[in-house]
């Protein structure tokens, strides 16, 4: 559903990120990973246009630039790493601005935040004021706005989630990454910015490591991710052991 | 904890309408609430009830009540564009005068009224103040744009820049006006609702009703807005466009409220800030409420204004300075504990 061919980004003459091709269907988890500065972001602004680039993005064999403004809204979210809201919504009001591209009668509207406020296991802090909440409360009840603008999307949707997991505790990681696998299962594509390799290794079916703006390795996280290419990207050598359920883990 | 919408809007409206009252029957010359209001009837219908002399009529229709009117709608116009600025800015501490939209305005009108010939000035002042008004705002938003969008910051800082060359143009020009007009302009540039002509307050009157119009069909935008702009983009809203619209909606109310009462400071500050407080900062509730409020705000700082030190009168701008300046010192420090400055 996604197709990205010859992506150049460049920022006062420094290319920042250059890309030949990349392809992500609709029920795919890809994690993007790489070192500071790889050019993580740039990628994900890039795909959704919030960056100046060269070369094509494609959503559904169609050019990002000739989709109409509501329906590519309903198609494509983008989860910030962090919330600049200062203003004292209330976190449920914070989720509603997600409908702005939707048409649902209010109630309709209601029930929804309802819906997808409790998949990000944020119900609970609907009545609360957004500047109020924890790092990692914000980012959930960002998430929740996020489902709600994606919820009424005729094609699969994709998703963009840049760190989601950066703010969160260790139970609300797993929650995230397990939600993030069931919308996959609903036919989401997902492509998150990660830093931690074994949610890659455990919740991830692709990866792509970029260096220096550059893809560097691109697969399966259990036939990518390893010590060699570890140690090359990230100047690290992590060890490798099995759980006795036979899952990789690193550490 | 917030209070319900139509209850704040039903009590503004209530105290709106008694402040207007209390603002016909109040001045120099002491005349009863229901003589004022009737004398103001009989002037609409042609009727005969108030028992009231002719030059008593005369102060009640023709001084009182366009004040009363151009106070309320100045007011609203000032106190709207302030909460569309700070939403478009996502800074609470943004009013209309930040951005170069009043000192532009003032430029303006200033020149109007030392240049212009007398049987124009009604007119040219206006005009001016609105099309300079809105050149510094384009000048600024020209300044700030950049590849990536507008930066709030340059904008901010450029609005400071231009008002001070603003003052000093003004400066400069006081220097060749006339004792008469000099007057005027120092009266003018404290804020003051002596002025009010029936050209003022229909433009004024016009001016509110498009902007209202306007800014309401985009009030889910700008709530939009305050999430940041790339977020408002991902919801599907045109984000430059959008920021250019509402530029130009301020700087045409600014503009008109600027030509007929001079600067007046802080109403749309601290207007919005009140009414955000009472029923949350979603834009489709504050827009209409900070109207309203901001209506009644300056029609009773001008009464207050009035009846200070009679026969004479103290320029508004000054009332609302000497209420809004503690309060933007209050929202600093305040601001300043939260760890945003």
């Amino acid at each position: 559903m996604l197709r990205i061919e010859n992506l150049t980004c460049e920022a006062d003459g420094k290319a920042l990120l250059s890309l030949d091709t990349l392809a992500v269907d609709a029920g795919e988890t890809l994690a993007i990973l790489g070192p500071n500065g790889a050019g993580k972001s740039t990628l994900l602004k890039a795909i959704c246009g919030d960056c100046r680039h060269r070369g094509q993005v494609e959503l559904h064999g169609c050019d990002r630039l000739d989709w109409c403004a509501d329906r590519l809204a309903r198609h494509l979210g983008v989860l910030p790493q962090a919330s600049q809201l200062t203003f004292p919504f209330l976190a449920e009001e914070v989720v509603a601005l997600g409908s702005i591209p939707l048409k649902l009668s209010q109630r309709a509207v209601r029930e929804e935040i309802t819906r997808v406020m409790a998949l990000c296991d944020c119900l609970h802090l609907r009545e609360r004021s957004f500047p109020t909440l924890s790092g990692g409360e914000k980012q959930r009840v960002q998430l929740a706005r996020v489902l709600l603008q994606l919820s009424q999307a005729e094609q699969p949707p994709l998703l963009l989630l840049d760190e989601p997991t950066s703010a969160q505790d260790l139970g609300h990681q797993h929650h995230l990454l397990t939600l993030i696998n069931t919308l996959a299962e609903e036919g989401y594509a997902v492509i998150s910015i990660l830093h931690d390799l074994n949610h890659t290794l455990h919740y991830c079916k692709r990866c792509l490591i970029l260096e220096a703006g550059r893809p560097r390795f691109e697969g399966k996280p259990d036939e990518v991710l390893a010590p060699d290419s570890i140690g090359q990207v990230w100047n690290y050598r992590p060890t490798f052991g099995w759980l006795q359920d036979d899952r990789l883990v690193m550490a | 904890m917030r209070a319900s919408a139509p209850g704040v809007a039903l009590l503004l409206m209530l105290g709106l309408v008694m402040s207007a009252v209390l603002s016909i029957a109040t001045g120099p010359l002491a005349l009863s609430s229901v003589d004022s209001l009737l004398a103001l009837l009989d002037h609409l219908f042609d009727w005969q009830l108030a028992q009231l002399q002719d030059y008593q009529r005369a102060v009640v229709v023709d001084l009182r009540v366009p004040r009363t009117l151009l106070a309320m709608l100045t007011g609203a116009l000032l106190a709207q564009c302030g909460a569309v600025m700070q939403g478009l800015f996502r800074n609470p501490l943004a009013d209309p005068g930040i951005i170069g939209v009043s000192s532009g305005a003032a430029v303006g009108a200033v020149l109007a009224i030392v240049m212009a010939p007398l049987a124009w000035v009604a007119w040219a002042t206006p005009v001016a103040a609105f099309t300079t008004g809105l050149l510094t705002t384009l000048a600024v938003y020209a300044l700030a744009r950049t590849a990536n969008g507008t930066s709030v910051t340059i904008l901010l800082l450029a609005g400071v820049a231009l008002a001070a060359f603003a003052g000093s143009a003004i400066g400069l020009m006081s220097y060749f006006a006339s004792d008469q007009d000099l007057r005027s302009l120092s009266l003018w540039q404290m804020g003051s609702l002596t002025s009010a002509s029936s050209t003022g307050i229909v433009l004024s009157a016009l001016a509110l009703l498009m902007t209202a119009f306007q800014f309401q069909r985009r009030a889910a935008a700008l709530n939009a807005l305050l999430l940041g702009e790339a977020e408002a983009r991902h919801l599907g809203i045109r984000v430059e466009r959008l920021k250019l619209e509402l530029i130009l909606l301020t700087a045409l109310a600014v503009g008109i409220a600027v030509a007929n009462t001079g600067v007046i400071g802080f109403v749309g500050l601290v207007v919005p800030h009140i009414v955000r407080m009472l029923v949350g900062p979603d834009h489709k509730r504050l827009l209409p409420l900070a109207a309203v409020s901001g209506a009644l705000m300056l029609l009773l700082a001008d009464t207050l204004a009035r009846v200070l030190v009679p026969p004479a009168e103290i320029p508004v701008g000054i009332i609302t300075a000497l209420i809004g300046a503690p309060f933007f010192l209050a929202l600093l420090l305040k601001q300043r504990k939260l760890g945003k400055l």
